[in-house]
């Protein structure tokens, strides 16, 4: 007979922690069946640092176990592991020595479980596989790369298919449908859907075709309202024809049509057509009801928007659906997708307005131009209301037309970028904006500016101009903007200099060694208990991959992670690395938005004591792979050569 | 043999009562403790079948429901599964002497059926192990016997304890408190399983 009773006791204690506070009770038992319970008094150790890995890893159930490292000859106490914390795994996933010492500081008790388990847990539960991965991505060995990714891009998938994947969830229509005859009196028809509690009646023939539909608004607009005599016929005040789908018809595409016609109904016939009968019926109140704010509906909302309140309200909602998502762990790529589609959409809108505004004063663009999306905007990976970001480029105009031209569109930019302060995007507070004249230019002049600061990047470091590398179209006549781009290549390939600058500006913020409890510690000794999340973590992955793609000829307009993909294909001796990166930025993306929704700030300083331990685990491993990717452009680029 | 090497089951028997000659076995659950870490892919539990059981007590004590009672193995062949399960390791439990006697007590029947197994009390060891070294670890009045009851050791050595009251609970709880004291005696000086039976 099993010890079940015994099992499930250790099974239950084990569940009140990440990851195993996800798993099936089936699997969790497995799990725990498989537990040894190590006592450990004060100051015993578990393993030394430079030992080779045990086939074990460790879940502290209660006590504390101090992690320390020797550091030129120091002691240096790194993390403490208490309730909960799990250590151990990550030199046993990169089948390598302890890189610390795990002593327990006080009487503590350890569940010990052996490495078959984790490996089953990464192969067999996707949720789980992220919590390891994502959080000890920086120790995987390559062996087990292509593991780890496949299982963090099935859990994505599978987080899509949950969260977000209205594209392929089909509509679930109310079967039992109530119907009546074009000759029934309205009286009748009106007893039925109050007996029924219905809000429609649907109108069909003798073979349940539908002809016309009712609803409790026609009732009350052309009965009530019109004083017509209940005794007439349905027929007369019935809607036709009325739209018909099949029951496989997906909710996204019923959105559209929502949006698109302004219908509320939808009957489901047997084929789809009104030649076949009735087997159901959708409402617009349903369709909405299983979807509550969706992405497709806030950005259909948005190209319809005649007001900057109503652009407000409308980003405001994005960030609700921002904060729910995040919830509920869906993939980054996808957050940062629907959001910058979001965003790019209220700037269009917001261009679209205003020169709707300035053609009422008879004022036309006098040559093409293009908006350009700046910094993280322009790496579409502004998933908070931060600074604004942007810049105008317009083609040359003739000699005589010059001066109408500059003035016209700084117009242009100063409405633009007013409506997008109203939608809650603040102004930067460096100016650098389409409603500056500096940077509101014709393209010739944006060259010579590109050419300036990579013939002379000194300045350009002091003016952090760098995040004019990040444009990216969002608006008009994106020629403009490949044509800029272009030159941008051109000149940095004939002065590699430049390259040197650049990634020398990305190795300036080293990470802090690490953290504990609230405290981050630096290399220096010191402690500090907020964490500059954006400088010493994000800046530094994000400049050493726009340094990369420079480098390498990557003309994309994409996002940090994607740069870093990019880059994991096109230079071998990358790949590792930089797959790291991806991982790390986006992992650094989604506790700054977290950060940010919960306070109301830009997300930018991290208070460490109110992440949870697997956030603070999780931030700590990225350290390494920000540390990593410093030291590989310092050698690549011969960075302390300079210094 | 060194302490860190040798099995020890730590088992707990749950019966209608206290007294011997009157009351059943209900059931038994033990867990291999082996290089002092507690294992649960180590573990034994059964359930006895009792069609006869009156002791309405039992069941307010164990919390045990009826319907219980009406599943599981016979009482003798629960024990020679556990005994099996036991093979030669050293045996622990809290009282050990009274366990020690429901088993020998369910095994009677069957000539040359023994529980030869070298025996540790977990009481006994805590007050041995706290009174000083040389301790015959005999109980020296009411007093003392109550400080050496499993409830009051589970809360002085601060062991979770969630599902007291059942076999498997006090067995996991009474494995959990021979661990802490294996780590004690080692303090003591006590390295090998003689040092730890000798009296």
């Amino acid at each position: 007979m099993s010890s079940d009773s015994m099992i499930l006791t250790v099974a239950s204690r084990l569940g009140r922690h990440p990851p195993f506070d996800r798993l099936e009770p089936e699997l969790l038992e497995r799990v725990a069946r498989r537990v040894r319970i190590r006592y450990l008094e004060r100051d015993e150790v578990v393993f030394e640092q430079g030992q080779a890995a045990k086939p074990e890893f460790y879940v502290v159930i209660k006590g504390e176990v101090a992690v320390s490292q020797q550091v030129d000859g120091q002691t240096l106490l790194v993390d403490v592991c208490d309730d909960g914390d799990i250590f151990g795994v990550r030199a046993l996933l990169a089948e390598r020595r302890y890189a610390a010492r795990t002593q327990a500081k006080d009487d503590t008790l350890l569940y010990v479980l052996p490495k078959e388990t984790l490996e089953e847990l990464m192969r067999d539960e996707p949720r789980v596989a992220m919590f390891f991965a994502a959080g000890f991505a920086a120790d995987l060995p390559p062996r087990l790369d292509a593991n780890r990714l496949e299982a963090v891009r099935a859990a994505r998938l599978h987080e899509r298919a949950n969260s977000a994947g209205d594209d392929v969830r089909r509509v679930d229509p109310v079967r039992d449908v109530l119907t009546c005859k074009a000759d029934t009196t309205i009286r009748v028809a009106a007893q039925l859907m109050s007996q029924r509690n219905v809000g429609s009646i649907l109108v069909v023939d003798d073979e349940r075709r539908p002809i016309g539909i009712v609803t409790d608004s026609d009732l009350r607009k052309k009965v009530v309202g019109q004083a017509r005599d209940v005794s007439g016929l349905i027929s007369d005040i019935m809607s036709a024809p009325v739209l018909t789908i099949d029951d496989q018809t997906t909710v996204s595409s019923l959105i559209a049509t929502v949006m698109k016609k302004h219908v509320h109904h939808f009957a489901v016939t047997e084929d789809g057509t009104p030649s076949t009968p009735v087997i159901g019926i959708v409402s617009e109140h349903d369709i909405l009801k299983t979807q509550g704010s969706h992405p497709t509906v806030i950005l259909s909302e948005i190209g319809r928007a005649k007001t900057k309140e109503r652009l407000r309200a409308l980003r405001d909602q994005a960030e609700d659906l921002l904060r729910r998502y995040l919830e509920e762990e869906v993939g980054m790529g996808f957050l940062s997708n629907m959001i910058t589609e979001i965003n790019d959409n209220l700037i269009h809108r917001a261009i679209h307005l205003s020169l709707q505004e300035l053609a009422e004063q008879g004022m036309k663009p006098p040559s093409s131009f293009c908006w350009l999306a700046l910094g993280s905007e322009g790496r579409e990976e502004q998933l908070l209301r931060t600074d604004q970001d942007n810049a105008i480029v317009y083609s040359d105009p003739d000699e005589d037309e010059a001066e109408q031209a500059r003035a016209f569109f700084v117009e242009l930019g100063e409405r633009v970028v007013d409506v997008l302060v109203e939608a809650g995007f603040a102004r930067c507070p460096g100016d650098v904006m389409a409603s500056n004249p500096k940077w509101n230019q014709p393209l010739s002049t944006w060259k010579r500016y590109f050419s300036d600061w990579i013939r002379e990047p000194e300045k350009m470091a002091v003016m952090h101009t760098n995040i004019f590398f990040d444009l990216r179209p969002v608006h008009g006549d994106e020629s403009l903007a490949h044509a800029l781009k272009e030159h941008i290549f051109e000149r940095i390939k004939t002065d590699r200099a430049f390259l040197t600058f650049f990634a020398q500006n990305a190795t300036q913020n080293p990470p802090p060694l690490s953290f504990f409890r609230n405290m981050i510690v630096e290399s220096s000794g010191e402690h500090r208990d907020a964490f500059d999340i954006k400088a010493r973590a994000m800046m530094p992955l994000a400049d050493a991959a726009r340094v990369l793609i420079y480098d390498l000829g990557i003309n994309i307009y994409g996002s940090t992670a994607e740069r870093w993909h990019r880059i994991a294909r096109a230079d071998e001796t990358l790949t590792r690395l930089s797959e790291e990166a991806a991982m790390a930025y986006e992992i650094l993306m989604r506790i700054r938005a977290m950060e940010g929704l919960t306070r109301g700030t830009s997300g930018r300083y991290v208070h460490i004591k109110e992440l949870n331990k697997l956030e603070r685990q999780t931030l700590r491993n990225t350290f390494s792979v920000v540390k990593d990717v410093q030291l590989m452009l310092t050698s690549r680029y011969r960075i302390d050569f300079l210094r | 043999m060194p302490l860190r090497e040798a099995r020890f089951v730590v088992f707990d028997t749950e019966t209608t009562g206290l007294d011997l000659t009157k009351n059943r076995l209900l059931s038994i659950a033990g867990v291999g403790v082996t290089g002092l870490e507690v294992h649960l892919d180590d573990a034994f539990e059964a359930l006895v079948l009792q069609t006869d059981v009156g002791g309405a007590d039992a069941a307010v004590i164990h919390g045990m429901v009826s319907s219980d009672l009406g599943s599981g193995l016979p009482e003798d062949e629960a024990v020679a599964r556990f005994l099996a399960f036991a093979g030669d390791s050293i045996l622990v439990a809290h009282h050990a002497a009274f366990d020690v006697r429901m088993l020998r007590k369910a095994i009677a029947p069957h000539r040359g059926a023994r529980v030869w197994n070298p025996t540790i009390d977990t009481a006994q060891l805590a007050q041995r192990l706290e009174d000083g070294a040389m301790s015959s670890g005999r109980a020296e009045g009411a007093g003392s016997r109550e400080a050496y009851q499993l409830d009051n050791l589970v809360a002085r050595y601060d062991i979770e304890a969630p599902e007291r009251h059942t076999a498997a609970g006090d067995a996991l709880a009474t494995a959990l408190l021979f661990q802490k004291l294996l780590k004690k005696a080692e303090r003591r000086g006590i390295h090998t399983v003689g040092q730890l039976l000798a009296r």
